[in-house]
């Protein structure tokens, strides 16, 4: 029962999160007045403020002071492009990096298992800003194989402007979504690594291997298994940080997507589109720590057990 | 009668930590780089071949200039011009010098706060540990480059119109970066404060009278430092590219003092004409930078971790 009462309180201190940080804002009296000022408008900070969270609470952020347009319309517009870049990301770092993790602590010693790990630990080291350019650099400019900013053609369908039905679009969507993706895929695998060599450990694996099952359903039926429970926790996670890292990825090769929105609204102060930003992204982290920790809830049986025992 | 005690030099070389440095290649080597880009870039007034902000000694007719090895390239420029004829290696050192310094001042800071907090809530318990974990809690769930891009973008928007000069920015870049990380230090030095102030010595200067603030700097602070000091080498290198990030997105100093991050921002501007090595130089010395430092960090919390010996 304390679970679901840590849920609902990290969920009212989450939303609440961009609330506090506008509070922040009317510090003291002069600042107050300055920042109105400087946006050229007449009310108070809290009459606004107070006129924010009864708008927020309809989904209605007000206008963009930049471009003149209605904020949720705007993040609406936008809120396509990042999804698709952010879940194709993460499709990628756990495709890929799973697998890579698995491998590395399959063939410990291996020489591509060590080239392995010194690549992630030079990407840990490697700003995402960096690798895009980088990916830009050889990709785009010296081989000229793919376009380098921008969407390409993207086709409506209800609403939703994607970009996955066009070829074009696929091959816009392939370096900004391998930037985004490599960072979180040498997280995945270093982790999927530790686990699985800690799990090969484990007593059961001994038995597993002493009634004569073959390596196959040893690595795969057994430790495989028991290793992705934290890893599906953890990626979870990760997706929140791909949602945020998007920033910059989409910054580097102009994705038209909220986060370049809120990069350009951060560089002329459109505070009305931050703050929609903000409790959007806080609205997503929720929800993911939400799902995770359901997530969790369902996929180890152990927790399940504690409940029904009388829990916490 | 004193006894006789070896002197600070003579314990430090007769040391563990010093036996695990000299043991460890990799350690040897990442110290020598970050010495060898410290003194680069602290010195860059003395080594810097030219002076790249001074307008009367920089001409437009060297502006792009290749690397002295390409064809194209003159040796007074090693590492090639950029659009305003300003020395790519001269500007390199000066900007590894600010990007160094945005990141010791905000680790610096950030640890100076995260500790006082996590000091003052272990110690004191109550109504303040719990607000002060809650806040932690919130913060520790969004990412830390999140945090420091809003807390940046709203302090520039508070900051009164006219006042945006070079130094303020770079002030409320490494208040952003500080305010983005605190949560670290502070966790850790709470879980040791709650250790530590059930212990015998502690209870034994309350008796006697010691005040509560004397008890939480000279006899808890001094036995929970060891992690800090790790946590706080490993996020120099995060706090370095954090500001790179930032100053890369256009919103971290300002392009009248560039950082490495400004520098591959400029560049980026260049890619499609060819002009690769506005960004590679930049980019390398970023990495390298980082690197070295994470590997040192690696090293230290190895070398400091009782549980690896």
């Amino acid at each position: 029962m304390g679970f679901v009462a840590l849920v609902a309180f990290a969920l009212f201190r989450y939303v609440g999160d961009p609330v506090l940080s506008m509070l922040g804002q009317d510090a003291t009296p002069e600042q107050r007045v300055q920042v109105t000022q400087a946006l050229g408008l007449d009310k108070p900070f809290y009459v606004q403020f107070g006129h924010f969270v009864a708008n927020a609470i309809q989904g209605e952020f007000g206008v963009s002071l930049r471009q003149g347009q209605k904020v949720s319309s705007l993040l609406a517009e936008k809120l396509p492009a990042t999804l698709e870049l952010a879940l194709t990301a993460a499709a990628i770092a756990l495709l890929v990096g799973v697998p890579m993790g698995v491998y590395t602590a399959l063939r410990r010693r291996g020489v591509l298992s060590n080239l392995l790990l010194a690549l992630s630990l030079v990407g840990v080291s490697l700003p995402t800003f960096l690798i895009g350019i980088l990916l830009i650099l050889l990709f785009a400019v010296l081989l000229g194989w793919l376009p380098s900013y921008g969407r390409g053609d993207t086709v409506m369908v209800g609403g939703w402007s994607t970009g996955m039905l066009t070829v074009d679009g696929w091959q816009h969507l392939i370096l900004p979504a391998i930037t985004l993706a490599l960072f979180q895929m040498t997280l995945v695998m270093r982790l999927v690594r530790s686990e699985m060599l800690e799990v090969l450990r484990a007593d059961y694996i001994k038995f597993a291997r002493a009634r004569g099952l073959g390596d196959r359903a040893i690595h795969f039926g057994h430790a495989l298994r028991n290793t992705l429970v934290p890893v599906i926790t953890i990626a979870g996670l990760q997706l929140g940080g791909i949602i945020a890292f998007a920033i910059v990825t989409e910054s580097v090769f102009q994705w038209p997507g909220m986060g370049l929105l809120f990069i350009q609204s951060v560089q002329v102060a459109d505070i009305p589109v931050m703050a929609a930003y903000l409790c959007l992204i806080s609205l997503i982290f929720v929800t993911i720590n939400l799902i995770v920790d359901l997530l969790y809830f369902a996929v180890d049986p152990r927790l399940r057990i504690e409940r029904s025992a009388g829990g916490h | 009668m004193k006894p006789d005690r070896p002197s600070a030099l003579a314990r430090f070389v007769d040391s563990d930590l010093w036996w695990s440095y000299r043991h460890t290649p990799v350690a040897i080597v990442a110290s020598i780089v970050t010495v060898l880009m410290v003194i680069g870039s602290f010195g860059a007034p003395v080594l810097a071949p030219h002076q790249p902000f001074d307008l009367a000694s920089i001409s437009l007719n060297d502006a792009l200039l290749p690397p002295a090895w390409v064809e194209g390239g003159q040796l007074t420029y090693p590492l090639g011009t950029d659009d305003q004829g300003r020395d790519v290696l001269s500007t390199l050192l000066y900007g590894s010098r600010i990007s160094l310094l945005v990141g010791l001042a905000s680790v610096l800071l950030a640890m100076v706060l995260g500790v006082t907090l996590g000091l003052l809530s272990g110690y004191l318990g109550g109504r303040l540990d719990a607000f002060i974990m809650r806040v932690a809690d919130v913060q520790l769930s969004f990412p830390a480059i999140l945090i420091a891009l809003l807390i940046d973008g709203v302090a520039r928007t508070l900051l009164p119109q006219g006042s945006h000069n070079d130094w303020m920015a770079i002030g409320v870049l490494v208040g952003s970066i500080a305010l983005a990380n605190w949560v670290q230090y502070a966790r850790t030095v709470r879980g040791s404060t709650l250790i530590e102030r059930n212990k015998e010595y502690v209870q034994a200067a309350r008796v006697i009278g010691v005040r509560p603030i004397a008890i939480m700097l000279r006899h808890v602070l001094p036995n929970s430092l060891g992690p800090v000091l790790v946590i706080a080498t490993i996020n120099i290198a995060q706090a370095i590219l954090t500001e790179a990030t930032l100053s890369f997105l256009g919103v971290g100093v300002p392009p009248t003092s560039p950082s490495l991050g400004t520098m591959i921002n400029n560049g980026n501007n260049f890619l499609y004409s060819g002009e690769w090595w506005l960004v590679i130089f930049p980019g390398a010395a970023l990495v390298l930078l980082c690197m070295s430092v994470n590997l040192l960090g690696d090293w230290l919390r190895d070398a400091l971790n009782p549980r690896l010996q």
